[in-house]
């Protein structure tokens, strides 16, 4: 008899789970709010980056709904909580198609979970954006795909143009962080310098975890560079101009937008003073529309630091309530409308959208000067 | 026909459990609800899995995950280099699954207690590990994309629903199959190293050999799991597969309880359950649970259905207790019994 009423208590559990599980949706009403869905990771591992979803989110549909919303109708957002967990970023996306009042979704954080959550939104014709993926696969998954924030692709060629053509340096060594994102780097970097008419006169490489950089930087002393470009985040940059310095090596660095942090300057000091960076967003912006964003942060969540994390997000939002405001609520006009977005003013920098959803954007050029990241003069 | 009708009385529980879960979708018409039952399923096979090692043999091992991830990457790099159907990518998933297994257990098994614990957890980073830097194969950090979708006669799994009911019959068919073995010679022989290794060593039990063949029977399952999980979210990274979710599963095994058949399945669906059902509460849904594992902990420390086996068929016809006389005759065979409730 136990058996059996355990197996009666299972099943009515499984019947039940539905109910508690909710998920009802009704057709909306023609002057309800438009929905913008966020999927971040708002508990777990990467929590504080989901942080910087919430609030840009948050920023963007304020200022969007006090200049009276798009067209004139409110935007609310939904936020889910993804924990950067594919499993639950596909259950996410399901339940977001599945709420007709959703016209767009920003997110997710990671790769992982926004290219799982993609492969539900492509076929389902939601248009998906995500500030942060930076897989190069990502945008391919499907014709609805987006993201705000650039590729290595454009980054690096942009830093290599910014060298050779405005800079007129023509003997470059490079050292790169041998992983995907370091190997790609590289590759545009030194394909953009060659066909500008640089010659790479070093090329040296590590892999991640290495510490002690001395021998590649012996070589590219002994090659005699007038610019020296490291391909690597922030932690082995620091390392790499101290031990530079130590060596004598007197070059004028550049990397990319990643090193565009204060905690570059704050363990490598005056070694890293007058590195060249591109940089999508950063703190002390002077751009107008970067400006009003950091400002509008500031007064909104006081006591926090804007995070380029943030302005992506704020951007994608803005990205997707412009792609609304064109074609209504029609998700797949949106998407539409979206994908033929030119020189929009983002906090982010003026933004195109190329024919793969990828994002073009005008860089600002940014050096240490005065062990503080500043708009480069040149 | 009575033997017939016997039977289906017997497994009426199988048989309702498989009636009702095949037309669930006829009244749940909700593609979110059928993709958490889908995950559920998922991890229903992880959890039973480890149950024959954690639970029937009083093993701990906690990198169950590497596994997992084993079958996830052999069918997805078969099927994407290969241009193999998911269909000739599950055995090869299953295959290097166990492979792994048996290479890890044949020497690791001999070791005992925490000991055990740490190299599954350390087999369980190399894994991981293997996945991450073996770049030509695996594709390193980027993992895997564009796993093709499952087919059957030429249609493709589109929908949660085909993936719903391959999932669903996965599920049953390894539970059916876990009770039968568990009940037989082998699943004795299982429980006896646990309850004591040395006594069951003295009775001429092989029990090196009888836990690694414990360790493999649960890598295949697992394996088939994750060739499951790689065609079904069609995108596989090393991220998915570290040691958190071995521990994810470990938890959902020892919440439901382990060492009998339906533990695993209710701690996967509470588990899984809980965390969608609370997701109105944002920020705060992991504290729900949070309390309720240290709440299960407290109230039932050996899990909600821990501490006893249960039994997937009904014992039909009723066993009664022996009675030899009925008032003044003596009865002579069991037949003459067991044939009254059918004549009256």
């Amino acid at each position: 008899m136990t058996k059996k009423n355990l197996i009666a208590a299972l099943l009515v559990f499984a019947a039940a789970l539905p109910v508690f599980a909710g998920g009802g949706s009704e057709a909306p009403a023609q002057d309800s709010p438009i929905v913008i869905g966020v999927m971040a990771p708002i508990t777990g591992d990467n929590a504080e980056y989901g942080e910087f979803f919430r609030t840009g989110a948050t920023l963007a549909v304020k200022i969007i709904n006090d200049k009276g919303g798009i067209n004139g109708t409110p935007v609310e957002l939904l936020i889910e909580d993804s924990k950067s967990d594919p499993k639950e970023a596909v259950l996410i996306a399901q339940r977001f198609i599945s709420n007709p009042a959703v016209m767009g979704v920003v997110g997710d954080f990671n790769s992982t979970a926004s290219m799982a959550a993609a492969q539900i939104f492509s076929p389902a014709a939601l248009v998906q954006i995500s500030p942060t993926a930076s897989h190069p696969g990502f945008t391919a998954i499907g014709e609805y795909i987006f993201r705000s924030g650039t590729t290595q692709v454009h980054e690096a060629s942009f830093l290599a143009r910014w060298a050779v053509k405005d800079l007129g340096r023509k003997r470059i060594a490079v050292i790169y962080i041998n992983n995907d994102w370091g190997v790609v780097t590289q590759e545009n970097f030194i394909k953009t310098a060659k066909a500008e008419g640089a010659e790479i006169v070093a090329l040296e490489h590590f892999i991640p975890g290495d510490k002690d950089f001395t021998a590649s930087l012996t070589k590219i002393k002994n090659a005699n560079p007038d610019m020296f470009f490291v391909g690597t985040q922030w932690a082995d940059a620091a390392l790499l101009a101290t031990q530079a310095q130590k060596l004598g090596l007197k070059v004028d660095l550049m990397g990319a937008g990643t090193l565009a942090t204060d905690p570059l300057i704050q363990n490598a000091g005056m070694a890293v003073e007058g590195i060249r960076a591109n940089s999508q967003y950063f703190v002390g912006d002077t751009r107008p529309p970067s400006k009003f964003f950091t400002d509008e942060y500031q007064k909104m969540f006081p006591g926090r630091r804007p995070h380029s994390h943030a302005a992506l997000t704020y951007d994608a939002v803005n990205l997707l309530a412009e792609g609304i405001k064109t074609a209504g609520k029609d998700r797949a006009k949106i998407r539409d409308a979206m994908a033929g977005i030119k020189d929009f003013p983002g906090a982010t920098g003026t933004l195109t959208f190329d024919a793969e959803r990828n994002p073009f954007k005008v860089f600002a050029k940014i050096r240490v000067i005065d062990q503080k990241w500043q708009i480069s003069p040149e | 026909m009575k033997k017939l009708s016997y039977a289906l009385i017997r497994c009426a529980p199988i048989l309702g459990a498989l009636l009702f879960f095949c037309t669930l979708p006829l009244y749940v018409r909700s593609d979110y609800i059928l993709r958490v039952f889908v995950q559920i399923g998922i991890y229903v096979l992880l959890t039973s899995s480890l149950n024959i090692v954690n639970g029937y043999t009083g093993l701990f091992s906690v990198g169950h995950a590497a596994f997992f991830g084993l079958g996830a990457y052999g069918s997805a790099i078969v099927c994407t280099k290969l241009n193999l159907s998911f269909w000739q990518g599950l055995p090869t998933g299953m295959l290097i699954a166990s492979l792994a297994a048996y290479v890890i257990a044949k020497p690791t098994l001999r070791l005992k207690g925490v000991f055990l614990t740490l190299v599954t957890m350390g087999s369980n980073m190399i894994i991981m590990l293997v996945f991450l830097n073996w770049d030509s194969l695996t594709g390193g950090s980027l993992g895997i994309m564009g796993i093709p979708m499952p087919e059957i006669f030429g249609t493709k799994f589109l929908r949660p629903l085909p993936y719903y009911y391959l999932i669903i019959v996965a599920d049953i068919l390894v539970i059916v199959l876990l009770d039968r073995l568990m009940r037989s010679r082998f699943g004795l022989t299982l429980k006896a190293i646990r309850e004591d290794e040395r006594a069951a060593s003295c009775n001429g039990i092989n029990v090196a050999r009888y836990k690694t063949m414990a360790f493999v029977m649960a890598a295949v399952i697992a394996g088939a799991a994750g060739s499951f999980y790689a065609h079904y979210y069609r995108y596989i990274s090393p991220e998915a597969f570290n040691f958190t979710e071995s521990f994810i599963i470990v938890t959902m095994l020892a919440f439901g309880g382990p060492g009998n058949i339906l533990g695993p399945v209710v701690g996967a669906a509470i588990l899984v359950g809980v965390t969608e059902a609370f997701r109105a509460f944002a920020d705060y849904r992991m504290v729900f649970y949070g309390t309720l594992l240290v709440l299960m902990m407290i109230f039932r420390s050996k899990g909600l259905l821990g501490g006893r086996e249960y039994s997937l068929t009904i014992t039909w016809p009723p066993v009664k207790k022996t009675v030899y006389s009925k008032g003044d005759r003596f009865l002579d065979t069991e037949k003459e019994e067991n044939d009254e409730p059918a004549a009256g």
